[in-house]
């Protein structure tokens, strides 16, 4: 009984071993594993390559009144700077992550297969529900948001738009 | 090497991983609000990728919505048992199995917002809990802390690959770039690293250098001084990314493999 346990562990620990090194190239391979790893137990080990994070994601948004005005953009609270903490503590990260994560899964999609029906995507709800839950004035009826990029190290270049929602009834 | 050898290793390895694992537990406990209906990480969203069957979609429902709180705070104080119960008991035995249970539920739960940290937590606990849960015997033992030391090694390995075909890691720039950001940044560290670019190609090259060797397996073939120094980089590093760009749990998982590979580097050469 008991070899069949340690063959049965060998083989798991090696199978893992394997689907790792699989999924870190962006091959059809990785794409099976993916697919396959409902819990994520798969890792991902390419951290900030081969292209680091240049940019910081900025999220604004704009409500359409009654009347038919809009508001000025305001910038949800998603890049505030760490607190000197956050060697030890920094629970924001994951929320910066997420948003980060939900724009690079749209941003994945080739421009040419972009269609309405991204807004039905988790990611592009995900974020939806993000920026629908900041406050609102009582007379706005509608909402519509983008994300930009900005780079610090060209504080003069123009943010670049990464997404631009359509106007959604609040 | 003795089974008292592989235990102490595994009480190493658990104490690291449970700072690591307290930390996360409690600052998903202060984003309590950002999981409530109509927020970021939103249940009904999640739902939408894992419902399938009433009853399973009833079983997530009332753990990973209604009693998310609940589950929380029971896979803490499962964490803090499992880390202050020394010898193998029932209570080890239980905690170990909540803690695992939780985990995985909480990997259902995020589909965005997890980054490395949560990978290798998840790697150390599933394979810790293989060689010393329930079934544990000398042979699952060595296996488990083996599997850690490779994953550690490929985790290390594949990051520097990655970053050695980049012509931005190569051209030494990237720790600047990086450090310029909001995100990951640290404003004081990007200016220095702008007054003295050297400095900072040579820090970029030397991330790169060493999670490469680390990749090599150099970690296991060089002889103990030189490993170890390969080890005090590894933990250096991760303080550095802690304190510069706000990856605070990435140094406990990380560095919860080290006993690990301690432990095998010992193996391989007695």
């Amino acid at each position: 009984m008991t070899i069949f346990v340690h063959a049965a562990v060998v083989a798991f620990f090696g199978l893992w071993l394997v689907a790792t090194l699989i999924k870190q190239a962006r091959t059809p391979w990785a794409h099976v594993v993916q697919r396959h790893d409902r819990l994520s137990i798969v890792p991902q080990w390419t951290f900030f390559a081969p292209n680091p994070g240049r940019s910081d994601l900025h999220i604004l948004y704009r409500d359409r009144r009654a009347d038919g005005c809009y508001t000025a953009w305001t910038e949800m609270n998603t890049t505030s700077a760490r607190s000197p903490w956050s060697w030890l503590w920094n629970p924001r990260k994951r929320v910066r992550k997420a948003i980060s994560d939900a724009v690079g899964a749209l941003a994945s999609i080739p421009q040419s297969e972009v269609g309405p029906e991204i807004m039905v995507s988790r990611a592009y709800l995900m974020l939806l529900s993000t920026v629908c839950s900041a406050e609102r004035p009582v007379d706005a009826r509608y909402r519509e948001f983008v994300i930009a990029a900005t780079d610090r190290t060209d504080p003069d270049a123009v943010p670049r738009v990464r997404l631009r929602s359509a106007l959604h009834p609040l | 090497m003795t089974s008292a050898a592989a235990n102490e290793t595994y009480r190493a390895v658990i104490l690291i991983w449970s700072v690591g694992a307290i930390i996360s537990t409690l600052e998903l406990l202060s984003l309590r609000a950002h999981f409530a209906p109509g927020r970021l990480f939103a249940w009904t969203l999640v739902r939408r990728r894992l419902a399938r069957g009433e009853h399973f979609r009833s079983l997530l429902d009332a753990l990973l919505a209604r009693g998310f709180t609940g589950l929380l705070v029971t896979r803490l104080v499962a964490v803090v048992a499992l880390a202050l119960t020394p010898k193998v008991s029932a209570l080890l035995n239980v905690s170990f199995a909540v803690v695992l249970v939780t985990t995985l539920l909480l990997l259902l739960r995020f589909e965005w917002g997890k980054d490395g940290s949560d990978q290798m937590s998840t790697v150390v606990l599933i394979a810790i809990y293989i060689g010393f849960g329930p079934i544990s015997d000398d042979f699952l033992q060595k296996a488990s802390l083996a599997f850690i030391s490779a994953q550690t090694c490929l985790a290390y390995g594949v990051a520097g690959v990655a970053k050695l075909v980049s012509p931005i890691w190569r051209s030494g720039s990237a720790l600047a770039l990086i450090l310029d950001t909001s995100t990951y940044g640290s404003a004081g560290a990007a200016a220095a690293l702008r007054q003295h670019d050297g400095v900072g190609r040579i820090l970029t090259r030397s991330v790169v250098a060493a999670e490469v060797a680390f990749g090599l397996g150099l970690v296991f073939l060089l002889p103990a001084p030189l490993a170890w120094t390969l080890l005090a980089w590894g933990v250096a590093f991760h303080v550095a990314t802690a304190v510069l760009m706000g990856l605070n749990t990435f140094l406990w998982a990380f560095v919860s493999t080290y006993p690990a590979i301690i432990y095998i580097h010992s193996l391989l050469w007695t």
